[in-house]
């Protein structure tokens, strides 16, 4: 009858630690989490596009999105991320608009990822 | 569920309907209810265990090796056919406290996403096949527990982050059954319960196996052996570890047995790495088709302790 107690006692104790878990799902990386892009690219990007076409504004409207500088272009994107993001770089971007050449998908990544790290210098 | 219930239970099956035949006349001794001796050689088949326990008072000194790939990317002559490299090592003692009841503690390197094991092992022979056939089969129960001690990752998403202690634990539950067909033949069945305390993602906690192996006796002292795995993991699983390029194969040992006296030698060649059940069972990365096989052994040495007593006596 001991030996009973002790097998019944050792099965207790066996079954007790016993648990199921799963590691969570592991983070997968993009190319944004390991690329490094600078203002220079952007702003080289931004006004070979749009501001060399004599809008946002070298010349004429919208004075709103004034790029014609990197700190002018930062101050715009930071007051209206979403805007930035819907028009320009987003899935439904209509700039610029279709008279000119649209950018290419690595261009919108790369200004999309720019802005998420924050807009670094270097 | 169901089918690997009905699988498990199945499982016995085939020794029940040979049992039905009269194989009397197989075996020398003409005693009733004599029971069969060395259905296998030792305590271990290749990887997994057999329905064999250690005698009473009997220790058992026991070294298992695994080296490296005998082929493939890792193997050749570069690493002389894997011999420069190990991939498990376990040393460990094992006791019979009676005839039918043994237990066992072994520290191993590990071989799988845990490393650094030491694990503990409980072995009960509930049915030993006779002569005459009034028991048709031997089998044996064996219960083990592992835990690991190697550092715990600092990444969270790791398997090997480990939060507390339990998440080290690993557990095994497993019948053997096994009919020896004659004096040269033994075959036998392991269905297999594994049980991981922590696993990677998309891998499974619990796994169903069933395990089949065979010896041939071709001598006195030698026998050929065979021994082979199936892991019951959902598909699920296998298509997620497949898109990440992780691919898992079922473990298969072949090997020969060779008794000396105390010793018994086992010189085998799997495509599995690990040496624990819950390890080679659930883990086995390597494919005999890619050269991913490798030679290793299982040194047992037994002492009869308490000898001088019954010398006495």
């Amino acid at each position: 009858m001991k030996k009973l107690w002790i097998l019944a006692g050792g099965v207790c104790l066996y079954a007790m630690a016993c648990k199921n878990e799963q590691a969570p799902a592991p983070q997968v990386k993009t190319a944004c989490d390991t690329a490094k892009i600078f203002t220079s690219y952007a702003v080289a990007v931004i006004q070979s596009n749009c501001t060399s076409k004599g809008c946002h504004p070298g010349g004429n409207s919208p004075a709103a999105a004034n790029f014609s500088s990197a700190d002018r272009i930062k101050a715009y994107i930071a007051a209206k991320p979403g805007i930035f993001a819907q028009r320009v770089t987003g899935p439904q971007a209509d700039m610029p608009p279709a008279a000119f050449t649209a950018l290419s998908q690595g261009a919108k990544d790369s200004l999309a990822c720019w802005v998420n790290h924050g807009m670094p210098d270097q | 569920m169901k089918f690997i219930i009905f699988l498990l239970l199945g499982s016995g099956l085939p020794f029940v309907c040979l049992a039905q035949s009269d194989l009397s006349n197989l075996f020398d001794s003409t005693a009733s209810h004599q029971p069969v001796l060395n259905t296998y050689k030792g305590t271990r088949i290749i990887m997994g265990h057999s329905t064999e326990t250690l005698g009473k008072h009997e220790l058992d000194f026991r070294v298992d090796h695994r080296f490296g790939d005998l082929g493939g990317e890792f193997g050749g002559v570069k690493t002389f056919f894997g011999t420069d490299n190990s991939t498990d090592i376990r040393i460990g003692l094992e006791y019979g406290i009676t005839d039918k009841l043994m237990v066992g503690l072994g520290r191993s390197k590990g071989s799988g996403v845990q490393s650094q094991l030491v694990d503990g092992l409980v072995k009960y022979k509930l049915l030993t096949q006779t002569t005459d056939n009034h028991v048709p089969l031997s089998l044996a129960v064996l219960g083990t527990m592992n835990v690991s001690c190697m550092t715990a990752s600092e990444d969270k998403n790791s398997p090997v982050y480990f939060q507390d202690g339990t998440d080290r634990l690993n557990y095994v539950l497993q019948t053997v059954i096994a009919r020896k067909l004659g004096d040269k033949l033994t075959l036998s069945l392991s269905p297999t319960y594994v049980h991981r305390n922590k696993v990677a993602y998309m891998d499974m906690n619990n796994m169903f196996a069933l395990g089949a192996a065979g010896r041939l006796k071709v001598s006195k002292r030698v026998g050929f052996i065979v021994e082979y795995f199936y892991p019951f993991r959902s598909q699920e699983s296998k298509d997620y570890f497949s898109a990440n390029g992780i691919k898992f194969y079922n473990p298969l040992g072949v090997g020969i047995e060779i008794e000396t006296g105390g010793h018994v030698f086992h010189i085998n060649f799997t495509n599995a790495t690990a040496i624990q059940e819950s390890q080679f069972i659930p883990e086995t990365h390597a494919s005999w088709l890619q050269g991913q096989f490798r030679w290793g052994f299982n040194i047992s040495r037994r002492f009869t302790l308490g000898g001088k007593k019954t010398w006495k006596k």
